[in-house]
């Protein structure tokens, strides 16, 4: 099968792409949407109707719930079949926040740095970390300025006025590569553990 | 009339080309994926009717035949190009079909040059007007090296062909080159690939419509570049011709400034638009959004629709592009947007509509800028960020 795979930046995109190599082996990815990233709110009620197989992947961000987005994007239309919509609680970055050894190892600093997951339901096993600000602002902020590696602090760390390290693709995207334990960060998040689950069952 | 399909077999990096184009075309492509290439078949064509042109002039300007030749061409040694022509948009019997196809001959001690393996036109009764080939009794290794097209004498029953290419235009402005004048006066005989004689091309526009011209540009630069005023051409005390305008600041009166002061932007948005004025068939640009605003850039497809049409008659306009703000424009269409493929057997050419996911996208309301910049995008181009750059 071949798939579009959907994410608005680097990070996001190769947390998938690394999602369907693990899991996925018989999908390959046919072409990455959108050309710009900030379009992906506007067009995914558009990828909905496509018809063919979309993976996006993007961040619940300031929305309560994952129902709520939901609504927001999509109005009344009902999420088609070949349409994987996955929703990252509350940030991609978080999924990779969630392999905490791995993490943590990788930055060089020590893993209480990164929140433990709280459970966020009293009846379903829910289990999430929860950073108390952006998560992703929260790992350049608080967990890499920690860091004794210099390239990745100066790489994670953003300057005044910016909103993301400078070079903050180019120290992920190989940490999701070749880094990143999956398997380990599922056990602490219910949205990947979800999206993975969703991914094995995937069908058209 | 407007170039309605063009057909290649082994141009540079065309293996082999059969598309269809409208009277907007964007060409849409990866570096490297043979956008200039394509619109080199056209500047081919004018390089064979242009005074002092000819076929063995455009192709020896190109190297020659093995540098015209595909790397991936197979059987075939030949190169050969086909051009439809229509009145109009839409008409489905083209009024002029051109074909030529050459190849390399010579070496050693004799000279090299570009054999005519075939030439043929055929007209809109379907009829053919002129055809030799090799082959014929006629022909010799002279007769072989001119094309009917651009002999005065051979070409009467379709000059209409040999007007058309001489009369089509193509336009990639550096800005640095109008701004250099030493450039300028060595670039005065040669042909304008970058806009050098904008400013003589200027001078031999006669005054009036020189005049009407430069108030247009006026008119667009007014709302471009607010504190430029009052374009005008002048010529100085030597003869040389220069565009000068006022420069508005803080004094009452503001200064004068000449081209040399103008800005990259400014200098393309003035050529730019004095190319699409000027001049009535086929006009090919290459990146206008070079230099410019993405505001401007935003506003290009529909001011381009805008000036093609001027009284009564519509000019074809073939852009080639990468800019995300020109594809993104919701009127640009699935059959005007021509898509450049590298693969091993050659680049592929093909309307966005005809490939299968691009359609779906389109069909489903992306933009071509949506549908299409993914779909040419470099497969690994994000492992960039991951190469490294330092031992």
């Amino acid at each position: 099968m071949q798939i579009d795979i959907v994410g608005e930046d680097p990070v996001t995109q190769t947390i998938i792409e690394r999602l369907l190599t693990d899991y996925r082996t018989d999908i390959t990815i046919k072409n990455r949407l959108p050309a710009r990233g900030g379009q992906i709110r506007n067009l995914a009620p558009l990828y909905n109707k496509l018809g063919t197989p979309v993976f996006l992947l993007t961040d619940l961000d300031t929305h309560h719930c994952p129902p709520t987005l939901i609504a927001d994007w999509f109005k009344k239309d009902p999420i088609s079949k070949p349409f994987l919509f996955r929703i990252a609680q509350e940030e991609a970055e978080t999924w990779l926040m969630a392999d905490r050894e791995g993490f943590s190892h990788w930055l060089g600093v020590a893993q209480n740095l990164i929140p433990n997951p709280k459970r966020l339901d009293r009846r379903k096993p829910i289990h999430e970390i929860i950073c108390p600000i952006k998560p992703s602002l929260y790992m350049m902020t608080k967990i890499a300025v920690h860091s004794p590696k210099k390239e990745l602090k100066a790489a994670l760390t953003p300057v005044k006025g910016a909103s993301k390290g400078p070079g903050y693709n180019s120290v992920l995207t190989p940490f999701i590569h070749s880094n990143w334990d999956i398997e380990n960060a599922r056990a602490n998040s219910y949205s990947l553990n979800k999206t993975i689950e969703r991914l094995l069952d995937f069908t058209v | 009339m407007i170039i309605s399909n063009v057909k290649l077999t082994n141009w540079k990096n065309f293996q082999s080309v059969d598309v269809n184009l409208q009277n907007r075309a964007f060409i849409v492509g990866a570096n490297a994926s043979g956008k200039s290439n394509f619109l080199d078949v056209f500047r081919f064509m004018r390089d064979i009717v242009k005074q002092a042109g000819g076929l063995q002039f455009s192709v020896e300007q190109r190297g020659g035949v093995s540098k015209i030749r595909c790397l991936a061409a197979r059987k075939r040694s030949d190169v050969a190009i086909e051009i439809s022509l229509t009145e109009e948009e839409g008409d489905k019997q083209p009024k002029w079909v051109y074909y030529l196809s050459f190849r390399h001959s010579g070496g050693g001690i004799v000279e090299k040059q570009a054999t005519i393996v075939e030439e043929k036109v055929i007209n809109k009764q379907k009829r053919i007007v002129a055809h030799r080939t090799e082959q014929d009794v006629k022909e010799d290794s002279e007769t072989l090296k001119f094309t009917l097209l651009e002999q005065p004498n051979s070409n009467k029953d379709f000059r209409e062909i040999y007007h058309f290419f001489q009369n089509t235009q193509y336009l990639h402005i550096v800005p640095q080159l109008i701004r250099d004048s030493d450039s300028y006066m060595l670039a005065s005989n040669k042909e304008d690939f970058y806009g050098r004689n904008l400013l003589d091309k200027m001078d031999k526009t006669n005054k009036r419509t020189r005049e009407s011209f430069l108030r247009r540009i006026n008119d667009v630069l007014q709302l471009a570049v607010p504190q430029l005023k009052n374009i005008a051409f002048i010529k100085d005390k030597s003869g040389t011709p220069h565009l000068e305008a006022t420069y508005e600041h803080w004094r009452a009166k503001g200064a004068k400034q000449q081209e040399s002061q103008f800005s990259d932007g400014t200098l393309r948005l003035i050529g730019f638009m004095w190319a699409l004025l000027d001049g009535q068939e086929t006009i090919l640009l290459e990146e206008p959004e070079l230099y410019l605003h993405s505001a401007i850039v935003q506003q290009l497809p529909e001011f381009i629709f805008k000036l093609q049409r001027r009284k009564g008659r519509v000019r074809q306009v073939i852009i080639s592009t990468h800019s995300y703000d020109i594809l993104n424009s919701k009127g640009i269409g699935g059959f005007e947007t021509i898509v450049l493929i590298p693969t091993r057997e050659g680049t592929k050419v093909s309307l966005a509509m005809d490939l299968q996911d691009v359609k779906n996208y389109l069909n489903a309301g992306l933009t071509v800028a949506e549908a299409v910049i993914p779909k040419v995008a470099p497969e690994s181009i994000q492992q960039i960020l991951e190469l490294k750059v330092s031992d």
